[in-house]
């Protein structure tokens, strides 16, 4: 399975952009069996352009579930250029771009 | 030194260096948010506690059975000129879940989030003439992932 999917559908002037990321979302307050504490490892912040201009910016936390999903709305029609992005707190980047359905 | 002395000691200085280990160097690996989210966090506190109520559609389950992923959906579309969304989360060690900022959008968002414990979750739709809010609360049976 591909680490982020995306999907972008425009229907009456908007486009339904549905993202879905494959991710631990490690809190850092979580014990493992032995007691010790797991090591945080979650996505930090999230962006969503449309034709290259940002239309959502997002900084979330580790209490966003495991394998986060997410659905926005932008005004925008068939064809628009939709691209997101989003970095973890170890620094990893995952970045998908499409066009709009 | 017979073999029983030294079986002991050793056992003896092996599990404090496990001690200092998971004492010492855990809490710097494990540190669980940025302290830029911390200000969000905070800055958001404070604002939930200025805010009016507001008419916009807030949408959880009010029972969960597993806490590790809830479903919100927040859509503030019918007030004009939203700047930010922000879903907290009372219980939890980590208040805030999530805060979006609306440049280019239609203001509704829909997510997924974890619960520790049964919770008042609250809904921030940041305008220019100020903050609406929105509160509920979800009974949490299974609690997920230590919020």
């Amino acid at each position: 399975m591909k680490k982020i999917k995306l999907k972008a559908k425009s229907r009456s002037g908007l486009i339904i952009v549905r993202v879905l990321i494959k991710h631990p979302m490690e809190s850092g307050n979580r014990k493992n069996k032995s007691g010790q504490l797991i090591p945080a490892n979650h996505i930090t912040n999230l962006s969503l352009k449309k034709n290259n201009r940002l239309a959502i910016k997002a900084s979330i936390g580790g209490t966003i579930s495991e394998n986060p999903f997410f659905q926005f709305k932008v005004p925008g029609v068939k064809g628009d250029e939709i691209s997101f992005e989003s970095i973890d707190n170890l620094g990893k980047t995952l970045q998908i771009t499409k066009i709009s359905k | 030194m017979n073999r029983r002395l030294f079986l002991q000691k050793s056992i003896a200085i092996t599990s404090i260096a496990t001690a200092v280990g998971a004492g010492l160097l855990m809490p710097i690996k494990a540190f669980a948010n940025t302290s830029e989210f911390k200000k969000i966090s905070d800055k958001t506190k404070e604002r939930i506690s200025n805010a009016k109520e507001g008419d916009f559609t807030f949408k959880t389950p009010t029972i969960a059975e597993n806490g590790a992923m809830v479903p919100i959906t927040i859509d503030a579309s019918n007030i004009p000129a939203v700047k930010s969304i922000a879903i907290y989360v009372r219980n939890n060690k980590t208040p805030l879940s999530a805060h979006f900022e609306i440049l280019e959008a239609s203001a509704s968002i829909t997510s997924r989030i974890k619960m520790a414990e049964t919770s008042i979750i609250t809904a921030v739709v940041g305008t220019e003439s100020g903050d609406f809010i929105q509160n509920k609360k979800i009974i949490v049976t299974i609690g997920g992932c230590g919020g």
